[in-house]
């Protein structure tokens, strides 16, 4: 454990070296230029709008920016065979993995937060409703980074396995997309009425994490009343596919040819 | 993985519904409709933003051409699939309903469009008052059933944040309508809205409802006497006008929303659902057939 935490700590400082809260930064400037024009819309509500389009503007930035960062950070290490050299130090192959995965999820969650703090301060700024800063800005960023945290699972799975970055970035894009495209793959396959069709959209459906699914950042911007257990489902929907690649991920760097 | 990508958008681009060109323009305005969501995972994952950028340009060009009176009969159908595009996205969104009601209902004619964007936006189970409201209206103006229209407008005066006047004006249509002025709270304590389950929870509103219109009742009074709004309920404990903070029928104590005069619950309140089968599908105004 302490291993992965010196790892993970690693990996946290070279992504912030690597200005990776720049990032952070920029979208947070973003956000604020969104919400100027957002404010100008003459027809009211704009506090949801800002909110609406501000969170998943967050969600997309982190999810790029934590999936790039990866693909490259694993892709350089190999490059310049400092997996070699770690090695070397009494650290196994799987906990180093797990520290790598760990360090970027810490720069994902701090990019998101930021994001989100600068977002929420925004609509409170801007909006006419009543907030609870806290409660609509921890729980979005926290389900946010949940999501990011499973697409990062695959994206570091992918990089492990293939050698070339495209390929992983190619992988990891592809399963975003059909995971939020299995919804209307199934509807598809129910229109032909074809059962094989229909099976193998099911399986799809099944198989890949659909990241449109649970929309919390939605349910408080619009106040909508959902129980714990569905909260508790969405941690255990994404947490269930991120244990899962990431076993992978682990078995993957313990069987890797490091040549 | 590509396999499976190429085999998706392969089956896209077969497909008669999903490859026929959605983006149209027409009419001198050349409005073009946008409907990502008829295609696999052009939402990006994040239908909410796609939808809240959509409706910014939906409201822009519609601002514009009403303002310089170029608008054509024909773009309230162009302007009615956007918006139901959008509700689609996001049923959530509450400014799809604002525009059914207000804009494509009120001024545009398109009963059925409007229709629909409600229908898709009740899915969204958000409790915001306007959605309910403009179904109301509908039935009100335009199917000619007034004791619904008295129904919807009701439901809608129990929302927070929902104006004083909701509720007068569905006592006045069941005045009008039967002679007689049932009070309002009784009449929302036999809606058939309300699942069981919660019945008691939706009588613990209407008595807060109550509360709530005498308590604001007695801000208001505040304000007169002192030029501003209470700052905080306990403003209104030490300038003498409660003598404690007031209690709520769930056991907290009332609280001072943002604008310092309307009072909010101790505790969020459930979103009372319609059933499904309250709000049918539009019906042909002709034929009288669901359609």
């Amino acid at each position: 454990m302490r291993n992965l935490l010196i790892v993970a700590r690693y990996t946290f400082t070279e992504g912030i070296r690597a200005r990776f809260l720049a990032g952070a930064i920029a979208g947070s400037v973003l956000f604020l230029a969104i919400g100027a024009v957002l404010a100008s819309v003459p027809y009211g509500k704009e506090d949801f709008l800002i909110a609406r389009i501000g969170w998943g503007a967050v969600f997309l930035t982190g999810m790029l920016v934590s999936v790039f960062y990866a693909i490259g950070a694993l892709a350089k290490e190999r490059d310049e065979r400092i997996l070699n050299v770690m090695l070397a130090k009494p650290v196994g192959r799987g906990i180093y993995a797990l520290g790598k995965y760990a360090g970027i999820l810490g720069l994902t969650a701090v990019t998101v937060f930021v994001e989100g703090a600068v977002l929420v301060a925004l609509v409170e700024l801007l909006g006419g409703w009543q907030h609870d800063f806290f409660w609509e800005w921890l729980v979005p960023s926290a389900f946010i980074t949940i999501k990011c945290a499973t697409l990062l699972s695959f994206a570091v799975l992918f990089a492990t396995v293939f050698v070339t970055p495209m390929v992983a970035m190619l992988l990891t894009g592809g399963l975003y997309i059909v995971g939020i495209g299995s919804e209307d793959l199934v509807l598809w396959a129910i229109a032909t009425e074809n059962p094989t069709v229909l099976a193998v959209a099911n399986l799809i459906r099944w198989l890949a994490p659909q990241f449109n699914v649970f929309d919390v950042s939605g349910w408080i911007t619009y106040d909508v009343h959902m129980t714990p257990a569905v909260y508790a489902g969405a941690v255990g929907y994404f947490g269930g596919y991120t244990i899962i690649a990431l076993t992978f991920y682990v078995i993957a760097s313990q069987i890797r040819d490091l040549q | 993985m590509l396999l499976v990508i190429a085999l998706a958008m392969s089956m896209i681009y077969h497909t008669g519904n999903y490859a026929r060109a959605e983006i149209t323009a027409v009419g001198a305005n050349q409005i073009f409709v946008l409907a990502p969501d008829k295609y696999p995972g052009l939402d990006l994952g994040v239908p909410g933003m796609v939808a809240g950028l959509l409706w910014l340009r939906t409201i822009s060009s519609y601002g514009a051409h009403f303002v310089n009176r170029t608008l054509q009969p024909s773009d309230y159908d162009l302007y009615g699939e956007q918006v139901l595009s959008i509700a689609r996205l996001d049923p959530m969104q509450v400014q799809a309903p604002i525009f059914a009601g207000s804009v494509l209902a009120m001024f545009g004619d398109r009963i059925h469009q409007a229709h629909r964007i409600l229908l898709t936006s009740l899915q969204g189970q958000t409790g915001y008052w306007e959605l309910y409201f403009w179904i109301g209206y509908l039935y009100l103006k335009f199917y000619g059933q007034a004791d619904k229209a008295a129904d919807w407008f009701s439901f809608a005066g129990f929302f927070p944040d929902s104006p004083d006047y909701l509720l007068n004006l569905a006592a006045l249509i069941q005045m009008d309508r039967h002679g007689t002025i049932d009070p309002v709270m009784d009449l929302m304590g036999a809606s058939e809205f309300v699942a069981p389950e919660l019945r008691r929870e939706w009588q613990l509103m209407q008595i807060f409802q109550q509360q709530k219109l005498r308590l604001e009742e007695q801000v208001r009074s505040f304000q007169t006497s002192f030029g501003t709004w209470p700052e905080s309920v306990t403003e209104m404990v030490d300038r003498g006008y409660w003598s404690g903070v007031p209690r709520d029928p769930w056991g907290g104590h009332v609280r001072l929303a943002a604008d310092h005069r309307t009072l909010l619950p101790s505790k969020k309140l459930p979103i009372f659902l319609p059933k499904s089968g309250d709000f049918l599908p539009p019906p042909d105004l002709e034929s009288g057939r669901i359609r």
